[in-house]
């Protein structure tokens, strides 16, 4: 399993994997152009109240599907070709990348069941409807609620999260069978490239907006890896005296895009992979620390800065799937909570997108920046220019494939709407259940899956790294990533929905 | 296995704790990737004449769970016929 050739790892990493799921569920949305609804049958759950259900069971009234096609569907029949057909694209990624069909099948079976089930229970009124009026109804008055956390549709992520959370952390012999499915990576990467989708459509509806957005992603860029990573790499040397190689890793997991980085800084650098590998278990726990503290910390003290406060995520929460995770989550807290106060509803996927464009643009970079990195290691630490060499394919190699489904998941979007304006709307309307609920779906599986993964007891005897990771974290990642996000986006909000 | 050609094709490993190298017929190891590439270099001088050793790391060598996140650690080129080695 080593990489030779640029076409090396198309069939058998995740990477291309989500890719390939991902563009092949476009191609099939992409039918509606010609008259066909391939994708309707998608499930999707409704907003439902408890008593109302208790008295008059109907699937119906926690389950549709998509398409108007499909509108005549049994609810359980349009869910059952969900599952079949996910759980089918999806094993024949895994069958690829040759892992254990059985466990994959079953864990993913048992995964698919608990995002379900979280996805229904967290669209239940109490937890979920605003006092507030949408599309001329009022969810919350009409259906006479004494009381409700009213958090919108960021109540079945956080359900979500923390069951996978409780069985990562209290039933850690069941996590560990499911660990072969959690993929936590994998889901999101698909998910984004579905996001490429939305992003086609935000920027038909926004142009302006959705470039600002794209360009001001790029300062980030600059931001990660030439202000954090030489703060945080002079902080561990310094302070707290570690060593060389140990530090840069740590520099570029803390700094740059977490996990990723610090597997592709460890080989930039030569480093023992045991080194990687103790700095990616801490990152992956103070992800999702991250990811539980910082969407309803900014909802709460910065409700007015949606945009700031997505791009600010996008900065200072590490790995992909943390960071689109938490993105999705501000989203919806903060379209709620605005919901709430004032009246007005924001359209869904811009603070999202916000955080997911920021770390998009960080994550491209880092095969130049090791490149550099690995240059710097041979020539002047290691001192061994010309008996050693490191080939530029080590770019392509490190560059994060998943970025290719989004670009071409967007611009395809945009060069349909260009060149056919007539069918903006048929576009629109075919890929819907791509835009929502099939990426709400991804987004859950991420949810569940990354809490499956995160065993916090993994902290245990990293003393003065977690010191390390919590000193940088909130003294140089977050506040510098607060006030670059407030420099460029400070006052933008999300269109009205 | 390429003894006469330019480019040696080896695999690079981490297992228990030590680096290890092998194909075209070599099988090296050392807990030091540098002291390792030293023994390659003498190594393949000694018994081919191949100008350079590709060296590609097997990413089996990372956990499981970790592969999701990056793909690749990293590949080098050691050049056999020149610098202190000789």
């Amino acid at each position: 399993m080593t990489n030779r050739r640029w076409t090396s790892g198309m069939l058998t990493t995740e990477d291309w994997w989500a890719v390939w799921v991902g563009l092949a569920v476009y191609a099939a949305a992409l039918m509606s152009l010609a008259g066909l609804d391939l994708v309707g049958w998608m499930s999707r759950p409704r907003t439902w109240e408890w008593t109302n259900v208790v008295a008059d069971f109907e699937w119906s009234k926690l389950l549709r599907s998509s398409g108007a096609a499909y509108a005549n569907w049994h609810p359980l029949a349009s869910w059952l070709v969900t599952y079949v057909v996910f759980a089918g694209l999806l094993s024949i990624g895994a069958y690829f990348q040759r892992l254990d069909m059985r466990r994959f099948v079953l864990g993913f079976t048992a995964i698919f069941l608990i995002t379900w089930a979280c996805w229904i229970v967290g669209s239940e009124m109490h937890l979920a409807a605003v006092d507030a009026v949408v599309d001329g109804t009022n969810a919350y008055r009409d259906n006479e609620l004494s009381w409700g956390l009213q958090l919108g549709s960021g109540a079945p992520y956080l359900l979500a999260l923390l069951t996978g959370l409780a069985i990562g952390n209290f039933a850690k012999g069941w996590a560990a069978k499911l660990r072969d499915a959690a993929k936590p990576e994998w889901f999101i990467k698909t998910a984004i490239v579905f996001l490429g989708v939305n992003l086609g459509a935000m920027t038909i509806e926004a142009t302006d907006f959705a470039l600002d957005l794209i360009l001001t992603g790029a300062a980030a860029t600059f931001v990660a890896y030439l202000f954090f990573w030489p703060l945080v790499y002079t902080l561990a040397r310094r302070a707290f005296k570690l060593k060389r190689d140990a530090s840069a890793v740590l520099a570029s997991g803390i700094s740059i895009c977490g996990v990723s980085a610090a597997i592709a800084t460890g080989g930039a650098i030569r480093a023992r992979p045991i080194i990687p590998v103790t700095v990616s278990m801490l990152v992956v726990v103070f992800a999702m620390l991250e990811l539980l503290v910082l969407p309803g910390l900014y909802t709460a003290f910065f409700p007015d800065q949606p945009i700031v406060n997505g791009a600010a995520m996008g900065m200072t929460v590490k790995t992909d799937g943390a960071d689109a995770a938490a993105g999705a989550l501000l989203d919806e807290l903060m379209i709620a909570r605005h919901l709430q106060e004032s009246g007005v509803q924001w359209q869904a996927g811009w603070i999202l997108s916000s955080a997911v464009l920021t770390k998009v643009w960080i994550d491209v970079f880092i095969g130049i920046w090791t490149f550099v990195l690995a240059l710097v290691w041979v020539y002047k630490v290691e001192k061994r220019p010309g008996q050693l060499s490191v080939g530029p394919s080590e770019i392509w190699f490190r560059f994060p494939k998943f970025v290719l489904g989004y670009l071409i998941a967007w611009l395809t979007f945009l060069a349909i709407a260009s060149l056919w304006p007539d069918q903006v709307e048929t576009l629109d309307a075919g890929t819907g259940a791509l835009q929502s609920p099939m990426r709400h779906m991804m987004f859950m599986l991420t949810f569940v899956a990354i809490g499956i993964i995160t065993d916090f007891t993994k902290l245990k005897g990293m003393g003065r790294l977690a010191v390390l990771y919590a000193v940088a974290l909130a003294f140089v990642i977050a506040p510098i990533a607060y006030a670059v996000a407030w420099i460029f986006h400070r006052g933008l909000t999300p269109p009205l929905a | 296995m390429s003894t006469g050609g330019e480019t040696a094709e080896l695999t690079l490993r981490w297992e228990a704790g030590s680096w290890r190298a092998s194909g075209i017929g070599i099988d090296l190891s050392d807990p030091d990737l540098a002291a390792l590439d030293t023994m390659i270099v003498r190594e393949l001088a000694r018994t081919t004449r191949v100008a350079r050793a590709h060296l590609r790391f097997d990413m089996r060598s990372l956990p499981m769970w970790l592969r999701q996140y990056q793909a690749h650690y990293f590949n080098y080129v050691l050049r056999i016929d020149g610098g202190e080695h000789k």
